[in-house]
């Protein structure tokens, strides 16, 4: 309720018991005494007042629209404290609605990234991990590869050192003899390259 | 050369050097026999003496001419003759090199000559080398083929 809507009720009040006033002590002066016989209807004449009945008037409507007014007040306080506590109740309750909608809005946001970033990061991790397992491969291969040609390099090493121990050791002096069978193998193992060759010029 | 050439005589230098040998032989028989003095007939080596038996009969042994027939049948099978190259570690024995080079020719062609080398670096074994290939079954090739093997053994010793 406006401040304008409760002047009016307060005017409206005031108004209505002044009225009601002036009608009850217009009565009680000018009552006509009782007719003894019906006579025709004579305009009455104005009322006149005299100052203790102005006075008096006066004071009873000072007190009527001082009661009027601090009844009206009285409702108005309490009219505007059940309005301050219905409103109070419903900002409140509007205020927890929307603090509650944004929460919700919050905590769904909240997870949505939440589980934006853990996809994120699950990705990162196998990314990672694969990553890893590439690599390992890799050196795993490079290593073996390192390997097998470091132990295939020994391996020739090894074996021109003893060539040569042997060619230094035999000299000229290796034993054909020995080796006459050896070489006539030799010879039969490529005994039919050979004679294709030398057929073919 | 119907029976063949002599397994002594197996390298174009031999052949070379008994061409050489045959031909200052039948000319001086050929002046011997024109009557010239003071004719010294030279001796022949054992190769030549070889490829006279091998080639002529032997009552042709002092003919200049069958002589001279034979060498230019040399001469046309030098040039036409294939030649194997065998590389030993190590100088050969004659009997040796008569047995490889009468495998080569029973197994190959009779025709075929054969040059022998010497290389201390195969180690030993033989090394063959034909027109286009060569065949390396030399200790050294053999060693070097599986590297691999020598580490194993070291690992059973």
């Amino acid at each position: 309720m406006g401040l304008g809507a409760v002047e009016l009720v307060i005017v409206v009040s005031i108004g209505a018991a002044v009225a009601m006033t002036l009608i009850t002590v217009a009565m009680l002066r000018d009552r006509p005494p009782k007719p003894s016989k019906p006579v025709k209807p004579q305009p009455a004449p104005a009322p006149t007042l005299s100052t203790d009945e102005v006075e008096l008037l006066k004071n009873s409507t000072r007190e009527l629209y001082t009661k009027a007014v601090n009844e009206a007040a009285a409702d108005f306080h309490g009219d505007l404290q059940a309005t301050s506590r219905q409103l109070n109740k419903l900002i409140i309750r509007l205020t927890t609605d929307v603090v509650e909608r944004e929460l919700e809005d919050y905590r769904k946001s909240l997870a949505e990234a939440r589980a934006q970033a853990l996809a994120s990061l699950q990705n990162m991790q196998q990314a990672v991990e694969q990553k890893q397992k590439d690599l390992e491969s890799d050196m795993d291969g490079e290593m073996a590869k390192r390997r097998q040609y470091l132990i295939e390099r020994l391996d020739k090493r090894l074996g021109e050192a003893v060539a040569a121990y042997i060619v230094e050791s035999l000299g000229q002096g290796a034993d054909l003899g020995a080796q006459r069978a050896f070489l006539l193998e030799s010879l039969e193992r490529h005994k039919d390259d050979l004679k294709r060759e030398i057929a073919g010029g | 050369m119907d029976s063949g050439l002599p397994a002594r005589v197996y390298s174009p230098d031999h052949l070379r050097f008994c061409l050489e040998e045959l031909e200052r032989y039948a000319s001086a028989l050929l002046r011997a026999k024109r009557g010239a003095h003071g004719v010294e007939i030279p001796e022949l080596s054992r190769e030549s003496a070889a490829l006279l038996d091998a080639g002529i009969s032997a009552n042709e042994h002092d003919d200049p001419a069958a002589i001279a027939r034979l060498g230019q049948g040399l001469v046309a099978l030098l040039q036409s003759a294939p030649v194997v190259g065998v590389v030993l570690a190590a100088p050969a024995p004659m009997a040796l090199k008569e047995e490889l080079v009468a495998w080569l020719r029973a197994n190959l062609t009779p025709t075929v000559l054969v040059e022998f080398h010497v290389d201390p670096d195969i180690a030993g074994g033989i090394v063959l080398r034909s027109i286009n290939t060569i065949y390396d079954h030399s200790f050294r090739q053999h060693l070097l083929a599986n590297p691999e093997r020598f580490t194993r053994i070291l690992e059973h010793v």
